[in-house]
């Protein structure tokens, strides 16, 4: 139950003083808890979901989504000083959840040329662009794996913070982060390689 | 901290000692190994070139991945409003299904403020060949916009967006210009056409203006009008918007209304108060008319008469340079380009701060131009003539307002650098330049406008530096190719997230209308791709705007329609959508 938030959190305005004992659920202190938990972290959050779905409106959508879930399940954070990590773990649950469900219904948007037979056009820029073979590499990887690459590398959280953000043991979570550094290097072999055929080619024919 | 290579990893657990290595080589990046397995480990590699090879791509994976974060998504900026919102919705669902409540709740105001988290939308200017002094009255009459086309007879499913704000001016038969706010909600997939109609929720009189050509908005700061004065020569002035501020500049209750300005959306708006945006809460602030300071610019004579009722000119005697113009983030001040229309001299950057009563040059070595805001600060460009006069190459500075500060973020061909929000990349041109014709003024030659990385590099507040280029510069800024030159003008901007950029592009033939592109910026590298933009070459006049998931401009007249429209595409997630005003004389604020 929450008594207060660490003084990272700068939340003492919020819960100076409050008993680190169970509590009924009171909405003024979890829209206070989660306002305070939106101006030191959203952010990152933000920032992890569109590095997660390389789209900037859904990650703000999803953003939303995580911040009322945590509003939601307030009186389920245990220790104040676990926040950050309670927080990471509710995006990357809204994440999963929302990859799992265009893997089971996909979404067809406007392309602006013929309704229904096409990704969007947002999707449609995003899987052609010219970016790089990292990325690319890293969309090839389990989701799974690909969170834990990000929350460790690009978010800096700490091997426990990451075992709870992903909800698995800290053993567990070391093991898959380093499985995904595996997986991470073989995709970017095969999206090098992928890169470096056409060049060859080319190069083939000038010799000719 | 804790030690790797324990448990669940023995030495004898492993299909060969290769994969034991390589999962090790893994295992240290992120904690210490178990001494002993630290020594295997380096006795391995030492001995297997494949397996230290692994290890070093690890390491270059690592390096390669902490680079992503160099660049950090900014979130937008209602994003708090919005989920302020819906927790409030959530707080409501759980009162009514939990107990009753009394208390009022602590997240309200900010609910009530959601949807005044608004951005001043969009775009200026009239049609290509026809200024709002010269347009012949459409047959609507008083009407500063005709209806609407009538809705189509499918039945469209809208996309539904977040509020999106579009303000533009339109004048009356008196010549009393009016400012609309058309507040958007739902915009209508490409292949349905036009859905229905929706009327502007403000409108707000500003006075009669003395041939405006664009308009530039911010928030609550007054309205930037650039214009042409009375003695022909272009003007800045600034409007006021607030009619509570001004009761006479209170538009006349009419008994027939003038038909009113029509934005083609939703097939039945069905917008509730609860999700109406409510005016801003604070008074917008206001220009005084005061008496003008002395400038040290001998090129301005700022006056500050009041121009016209509502608005006050803030300098004269100058020609606005180019299309690039804009408000600083938080609206505190306007930068802009011009020269003096006596043609004494090159173009300076001008800036306005809110509240003064002139604009003042910020440069004085009369070759300089605005290019885009980073911060609180200005990117501008200049000339360098070589030492034989031969060539003239640009290169970008950074200002800050108060002349204090001056830095060149770094070397190369930059002319008219608009940065983008994060100050990751910047649309430029790279390219040579030369004198216009009659010598005050520049125009591109050979080169092109392109999107690159940027850096400022230096330390401004340490004078004149420059970040050099090592190499080639199209690789080192890992530029695309936006066009070719020479262009005759261009406006790049970008949207407050740094994730969307438009680009208009002037006709040669004539550099008041030309095309329009949107582009979606990849957060992780900041490329584009420019195969597949959502808008490609959309015929626009000069002037748009771009923020708040919605992209605004002014189509110009067609063949049939003799007056210009405004259009809207607007974006969420879920895809792409427009709508479209009737046609009319609108004057788009940008």
């Amino acid at each position: 139950m929450v008594g207060g938030l660490n003084s990272d959190l700068g939340a003492t305005r919020v819960f100076a003083g409050g008993p680190a004992v169970s509590r009924a659920w009171d909405h003024d202190e979890a829209g206070l808890f989660v306002e305070e938990l939106f101006a030191h972290h959203h952010g990152e959050i933000y920032a992890y979901l569109i590095r997660m779905l390389r789209d900037p409106e859904l990650a703000a959508d999803l953003t939303q989504d995580a911040f009322v879930k945590a509003y939601r399940a307030y009186d389920s954070l245990e220790k104040p000083e676990n926040a950050r990590a309670w927080l990471y773990q509710i995006a990357h649950r809204v994440a999963l959840d929302h990859i799992r469900r265009g893997k089971i219904v996909r979404f067809l948007p406007w392309t602006g040329e013929s309704r229904g037979a096409s990704p969007s056009a947002e999707h449609l820029v995003m899987e052609t662009r010219l970016s790089g073979d990292l990325q690319r590499a890293l969309e090839r990887i389990p989701e799974r794996q690909r969170a834990a690459l990000l929350l460790a590398e690009l978010h800096d959280l700490t091997g426990i913070e990451l075992a709870s953000a992903l909800g698995v043991s800290h053993v567990a979570a070391r093991a898959l982060l380093t499985r995904a550094r595996e997986s991470l290097r073989q995709a970017l072999a095969v999206e090098r390689e992928a890169e470096a055929e056409p060049r060859v080619t080319a190069a083939s024919s000038d010799d000719r | 901290m804790s030690l790797l290579g324990g448990r669940g990893g023995r030495s004898d657990d492993w299909k060969t000692q290769h994969l034991r290595a390589q999962a090790r080589a893994a295992e240290r990046l992120d904690a210490p190994l178990y001494p002993e397995e630290a020594s295997w480990l380096d006795d391995h590699l030492a001995g297997c070139s494949e397996c230290a090879q692994v290890e070093a791509d690890y390491a270059t994976q690592r390096l390669e991945l902490r680079a992503l974060g160099e660049r950090t998504p900014q979130p937008p900026r209602d994003l708090w409003a919005r989920t302020a919102v819906a927790i409030e919705q959530e707080a409501r669902h759980r009162s009514l299904g939990l107990r009753d409540r009394t208390r009022r709740s602590v997240l309200a105001p900010y609910a009530l403020l959601a949807g005044a988290l608004v951005v001043a939308v969009v775009v200026g200017t009239l049609t290509s060949s026809q200024r709002p002094s010269t347009v012949t009255a459409t047959p609507s009459a008083s009407a500063q916009i005709a209806l609407a086309t009538p809705a189509a007879s499918a039945s469209p499913t809208p996309l539904n967006v977040a509020h999106k704000e579009v303000d533009f001016l339109s004048a009356d038969r008196n010549g009393q210009f009016h400012l609309y706010t058309t507040k958007v909600s739902q915009v209508c997939p490409k292949e349905v056409g036009t859905c229905a109609t929706t009327e502007p929720s403000e409108v707000k009189s500003i006075g009669p203006l003395s041939s405006p050509e664009t308009v530039f908005g911010q928030g609550d700061a007054p309205l930037v009008v650039l214009g042409n004065g009375k003695d022909g020569t272009s003007v800045f002035a600034v409007a006021l918007p607030d009619k509570t501020e001004s009761p006479t500049l209170t538009p006349e209750p009419t008994t027939e209304p003038p038909a009113t300005p029509v934005v083609t959306a939703s097939p039945s708006p069905t917008t509730t108060p609860a999700t109406e945006t409510p005016p801003p809460s604070s008074a917008p602030t206001t220009p005084s008319p005061t008496p003008p300071v002395e400038t040290a610019s001998p090129s301005v004579a700022p006056s500050g008469s009041p121009l016209t009722t509502g608005a006050i000119e803030s300098a004269r005697g100058v020609e606005v340079v180019d299309t690039t113009a804009a408000y600083a983030p938080d609206g505190s001040a306007f930068a802009f380009t011009a020269r003096p229309s006596n043609g004494s001299h090159g173009p300076d950057i001008y800036l306005w701060k809110v509240g003064q009563a002139e604009a003042t040059p910020i440069t004085t070595d009369h070759r300089s131009v605005f290019g885009s805001w980073a911060g609180h600060t200005i990117v501008g460009s200049k000339v360098v003539t070589s030492g034989d006069g031969k060539t003239n190459e640009p290169a970008a500075f950074v200002i800050s307002p108060d002349r204090t500060k001056v830095g060149l973020p770094q070397t190369g061909l930059a002319w008219r650098p608009a940065v983008e929000p994060n100050e990751g990349s910047a649309v430029y041109w790279s390219g040579t330049l030369e004198r216009t014709a009659d010598g005050l003024g520049w125009r591109t030659v050979a080169g092109r406008l392109v999107l690159g990385r940027w850096s400022v590099g230096s330390d401004t507040t340490a004078g004149p530096s420059a970040t050099p280029l090592s190499g080639n510069q199209t690789m080192e800024r890992g530029e695309t190719t936006i066009a070719e030159g020479p262009l005759a003008d261009w406006d790049a901007r970008w949207d407050e997230t740094g994730t969307r950029l438009a680009v208009w592009i002037a006709d040669a033939a004539d550099p008041t209308a030309g095309k329009l592109s949107l582009y979606v910026v990849d957060p992780f590298d900041g490329r584009i791709d420019l195969t597949s933009p959502p808008l490609s070459s959309e015929p626009a006049l000069a002037g748009f705007s771009i923020s708040n998931g919605r992209l605004a401009w002014a189509a110009p007249a067609g063949t049939t329609d003799k007056t210009s429209r405004v259009r809207i595409l607007a974006w969420t997630n879920d895809g792409f959508g427009q709508v479209e005003s009737a046609p009319g004389d609108v004057l788009l604020v940008r």
